[in-house]
């Protein structure tokens, strides 16, 4: 049986109803990239307000590790899903999400680890400019890979119709 | 992904092992994961992010958590309903209890913190052993297109993971809560062990003596060294237990606790033990052939 591609697109063999639940992850994972979005920027501007310390047991940094957790359950997910399913770009697009949040989250341990504020160090602000930066990279990189999903969706949904 | 001249069963049976093989991750993980936590309650007591013992848990949970959501995502879109909703249910608790743990690296010193993340850690770890059992052997089952009814070695497998998750829980109680209920949790801990002690013989003598499903009357040897290695953990778990009742020693507890774990993954490798074994079918085959 020939892999299941249709002029250089990716449709997998994971099934309409199944790439429409994944659809459904993807734009999940978005809301909890915004959450996280949200909840990093309230420590650091009302917080931290740039100069005071946070600790691991704030309410705000709980929600924004939660969400951290989250995301990447969910983006793995999407990974894992595209390896099995024989969605070769999703997958790797994911696995450079995964491989961009673990590397923001040690980030994020760096920048709780050594003080946890903007004037704690230079350690501290390399932490915190690591996590931001990849947190950009994981969700623009997490992007993609929905558009893959959402092209199969389309690609299949079409097939369907006609 | 798939190969150019597979078929779709092969295909469907490809993802079925992944999936058993994410399972086997998602119980390791859990079994490190309570390791390290029960080492850390007893060992540690200047609890901080940056300790490594709190690290190791904190990756391995996480691991767990994540192992979790996969095996049920995957699951739901293979349409194995059950263990999709047992383990979605399971990691959004383990997802609670981690954010617990994160409340209690605030505030080490509070009796209340303390009890209530060690008791919500728990309680997922006792939801995860039985559910991570079931999801264990409901997928080998369908991988092998077995839909017949549990053989007793299987719903032996099921009532000790159940055991042996109430012996976890009723174990944690006693540290954890009030000297009223400690007499309660300690002739719990004690009566449900029993019980899995019990259970776990029955594994094993009904296993020995050929009774596991699709065998027919076929030895299935993995299945008889993993329950008795079950065995002989559980009872040196049970040993440990009796030694720190009489000396009060609390490295004891530690042993009896890394020992216990033991059991949990002993029985998971024995469950799935004919899903690693095709050959067991066409053994019982040959034996059917070659009978005049």
């Amino acid at each position: 049986m020939k892999p299941a591609s249709l002029e250089g697109e990716e449709i997998g063999n994971l099934g309409l109803s199944g790439l429409r639940l994944t659809l459904k992850l993807c734009y999940v994972n978005f809301v909890v990239y915004l959450a996280i979005y949200v909840t990093g920027m309230y420590l650091n501007i009302f917080v931290t307000s740039g100069v005071n310390t946070v600790s691991i047991g704030d309410p705000s940094n709980i929600v924004h590790m939660v969400g951290a957790t989250l995301n990447f359950a969910f983006t793995f997910i999407v990974m894992v899903v595209g390896f099995i399913f024989g969605m070769r770009k999703v997958a790797l697009f994911s696995l450079g999400a995964v491989a961009s949040l673990v590397v923001a989250t040690v980030g994020g341990l760096l920048f709780l680890a050594t003080g946890g504020g903007r004037q704690s160090g230079g350690l501290t602000l390399v932490g915190g400019w690591i996590m931001s930066l990849l947190f950009m990279l994981a969700l623009f990189l997490s992007y993609y890979s929905t558009l893959k999903v959402m092209r199969a969706v389309r690609i299949l949904e079409s097939g369907v119709a006609s | 992904m798939k190969g150019p001249l597979e078929t779709m069963d092969e295909v469907k049976a490809r993802q079925g092992k992944w999936l058993a093989y994410l399972i086997y991750f998602q119980a390791a993980f859990l079994a490190i994961t309570y390791a390290e936590g029960m080492w850390a309650a007893l060992t540690v007591h200047n609890f901080s992010v940056t300790l490594p013992d709190v690290i190791e848990h904190g990756v391995a949970s996480a691991g767990f958590a994540v192992t979790t959501g996969v095996v049920g995502f995957v699951a739901a879109l293979r349409g194995h309903r059950g263990v999709a909703i047992c383990n979605l249910v399971l990691f959004v608790i383990t997802v609670i209890a981690g954010s617990t743990g994160f409340a209690f690296l605030s505030n080490t010193s509070d009796p209340g913190q303390i009890a209530q993340t060690n008791l919500s850690m728990i309680a997922t770890v006792a939801l995860g052993m039985p559910i991570t059992g079931f999801s264990l052997i409901k997928i080998s089952r369908a991988s092998r297109g077995d839909s017949g009814s549990l053989s007793p070695v299987t719903i032996m497998i099921y009532l000790a993971l159940g055991a042996l998750a109430l012996t976890v829980v009723a174990g944690a109680a006693m540290l954890s809560t009030s000297p009223s209920w400690y007499a309660f949790a300690v002739s719990a801990h004690v009566g449900v062990a029993a019980l899995l002690v019990a259970l776990v013989l029955g594994v094993l003598v009904t296993s020995a003596m050929g009774a596991f499903e699709g065998a027919g009357s076929v030895w299935e040897p993995q299945t008889v060294a993993y329950s008795l290695l079950s065995l002989g953990a559980a009872t040196i778990a049970g040993a440990d237990g009796v030694v720190f009742m009489t000396s009060g020693d609390l490295s004891y507890v530690e042993v009896m606790a890394e020992v216990g774990v033991l059991v949990y993954v002993f029985l998971m490798i024995a469950s799935a033990g004919p899903f690693h074994r095709k050959s067991v079918g066409i053994r019982s085959e040959k034996i059917t052939r070659a009978a005049p």
